[in-house]
């Protein structure tokens, strides 16, 4: 056991000099992981891998239900996200009716999505990221949570828990309860907004706008700090793929599948969601229960894509919203061609965080969005649906089949953090050759190997109240596959 | 203001993992008032560190698997005062009564009274139905909370 932390690991198996370094678990993301570090004869890494250690098994536990409930299961997928869930899923229960939900319960989704949006990535951002942000990679791991945040900058800790505070209590109002609410239904929403909580959810937009447009300044202050974690944080060209609007605007609820490369040049666009097996491939490794997405036409690894708020920032031609386009503009400053490093992910999170506030006091204020007219009815009329929507780490795709009775027969469902599956293995690979040096390990080493992973925010699915779960781990493997050095956290 | 915030959480779906959530469905129908705010949440989250800051007063309520099934315990706590990982937030969603509570002295200078009500578990699988020994619980934890109201008069 090495001793720079207690959730890391060397081994080596005598018959070689090469090592293995293991870090598990990985911390401050959702769901449990870990990565290995894999090192050749000199010492130096060689490759890196990211394993999703957790299996949840709803494609198939899914199969001989009702279609009709499957909203309410899928919200069980995770507890940070279920509203994403609800609502690709709810579109693919749609399609099974083969209704057109009424144009205000279209409305009150969005309204649904974007504050789950908000209060996502201000989990993310505040609560995962911001330790690192504010004290710095090399921090003391003892410190390096929001206890340090709060010591050192308690306005930006206070901050994060408002904006967080906030889409959690939309979320509450619309659906009733924060966190798998069950408010979104085949063929529109269960209950109408009221005045009264479309009146206290508009009352707070002055201050969170506010909480947003300092937390961009402040960031922007920052950021040259990082300077070699931008170059080297999954830092390489790839595909960047994204739901977006009609016009080529940011949208989370529903649109045209768009593909950009490294260039920023369109490779595809106004692809169906509904035919992502026409052009998404999928494939499964040994080592981990998450799945591995590539664009078809390029092949894997070719196609390797990214989805989430670069890959949608990179996408979208526009937000749509005056503050969040202004932002926009200083985001395709960063790079002439996409924006390629992962990094960026901080920036283009809180400037969604941006077009969310400012879409839902358009959305609020739309004369329409108190009507009670938000659910049609129908039987099902089609034995296949899909439904797809951006959840906040990107595109979410949920596809069901039924039989004759409305039994759910089959089930596929790519999530984004399956969608950035080869990217984040192949960040972790960059940052780890570019900062981890096997003779003499330290946890900041390691915590920028963990804090490339953040950047991407995977979901990995978290949803119970179950105690004492590991979270993340970290290995380091050698040639012959032993196990060398390991961070293990309890 | 009111005089006391009480939390009950738990997993409704994991069986005896859901008496605090399903007790403070039951408490809010007998003290939601002016003095007492009762929330039921699966777990503790962030936010509620603001809540929490508003009230002199905090009630958490939560199901235990070191108690004796159906054994009732209430202990007075305080912030945790170190960054224990365990402790800490370092991995997201959740935490720990203590750790609120010190990020409640921490972004908001303020420090309720804080109690932890906890009553042991049979039965944490899958499931929406409570053990005989947990639903027997309701009534002495009912006492309990009365109690610490009482006591706690301002």
């Amino acid at each position: 056991m090495a001793e720079v932390s207690d959730k890391m690991s060397v081994e080596s198996n005598g018959k070689s000099s090469s090592k293995t370094i293991l870090i598990d678990p990985v911390t401050r993301i959702e769901g449990h992981s870990k990565i290995t570090l894999h090192l050749d004869d000199q010492g130096r890494v060689e490759d890196a891998r990211f394993h999703v250690t957790q299996f949840r098994g709803f494609e198939k536990f899914c199969e001989g239900r009702p279609f009709y409930e499957m909203p309410s299961l899928m919200a069980r997928i995770c507890g940070i996200c279920p509203v994403s869930h609800l609502i690709a899923s709810a579109k693919a229960c749609d399609q099974l009716l083969a209704v057109r939900i009424p144009p205000t319960a279209d409305k009150l989704r969005r309204i649904f999505g974007l504050a789950q949006v908000l209060q996502s990535h201000a989990l993310s951002f505040f609560h995962l990221s911001s330790p690192d942000l504010v004290l710095g990679m090399d921090a003391d791991p003892a410190k390096s949570n929001i206890f340090g945040v709060a010591e050192k900058n308690p306005e930006i800790a206070r901050n994060g828990i408002r904006l967080r505070q906030f889409g959690q209590q939309i979320i509450e109002r619309l659906g009733g309860k924060r966190i798998h609410p069950a408010w979104i239904v085949p063929g529109g929403v269960s209950e109408p907004l009221s005045q009264s909580n479309r009146d206290s959810i508009l009352a707070g937009i002055p201050e969170v706008l506010k909480i947003v447009e300092h937390t961009l300044d402040w960031y922007k202050s920052i950021r040259e700090k990082f300077r070699e974690e931008i170059t080297t944080f999954g830092n390489f060209p790839t595909l960047f793929m994204a739901i977006v609007k009609a016009d080529g605007g940011l949208t989370f609820y529903d649109g045209r599948v768009a593909i950009v490369d490294a260039g920023g040049k369109v490779v595809a666009s106004g692809l169906e969601p509904e035919r992502y097996p026409e052009y998404i491939g999928e494939k499964v490794e040994p080592w981990s229960y998450l799945k591995s997405a590539y664009y078809k036409q390029k092949g894997c690894p070719d196609g390797i894509y990214r989805v989430g708020p670069l890959a949608r920032l990179n996408v979208a031609s526009q937000c749509g919203t005056p503050r969040a386009d202004q932002e926009l503009a200083e985001f395709h400053e960063l790079q002439r061609t996409a924006v390629l490093s992962s990094f960026h992910n901080h920036f283009a999170r809180l400037i969604e965080a941006m077009y969310c506030v400012e879409r839902l006091e358009e959305l609020l204020t739309d004369p329409e969005i108190l009507s009670k007219h938000v659910r049609s009815f129908a039987r099902p009329n089609s034995l296949e649906g899909v439904g797809a929507c951006e959840a906040p780490r990107g595109t979410l795709f949920h596809h069901y089949k039924i039989n004759e009775q409305g039994l759910i027969q089959w089930v596929n469902l790519i999530i984004a953090t399956g969608h950035n599956n080869l990217a984040m293995n192949r960040s972790i690979l960059q940052v780890a050759k570019h900062f981890v040096v096997a003779e003499h390990l330290t946890p900041g080493m390691l915590n920028r190997v963990e804090a490339v992973i953040r950047a991407y925010d995977p979901c990995l699915s978290c949803s119970t109240h179950a105690a004492g779960e590991m979270a993340l781990e970290v290995q380091l493997i050698g040639p012959k596959g032993e196990v060398l050095d390991e961070v293990r956290r309890p | 203001m009111a005089r006391a915030l009480i939390i009950g959480y738990g997993n409704p779906l994991r069986s005896d993992d859901g008496f605090g959530w399903h007790a403070a469905q039951g408490l809010a129908t007998q003290l939601q008032g002016a003095d007492v705010e009762v929330m039921a949440r699966h777990q503790l989250t962030p936010e509620l560190a603001e809540t929490a800051s508003h009230f002199p007063l905090v009630i958490f309520i939560d199901a235990a698997r070191d108690l004796p099934k159906g054994e009732l315990r209430c202990a007075k706590i305080s912030p945790s005062e170190n960054c224990d990982p365990l402790e800490a937030p370092s991995f997201s969603h959740f935490l720990t009564p203590t750790a609120l509570l010190a990020w409640t002295a921490e972004l908001y200078g303020q420090s309720p009274d804080a109690y932890y009500l906890s009553v042991g578990g049979e039965s944490f699988a899958e499931g929406e139905s409570m053990s005989s020994a947990m639903q027997a619980a309701f009534e002495p934890l009912m006492a309990q909370v009365r109690s610490l109201l009482a006591g706690s008069a301002l």
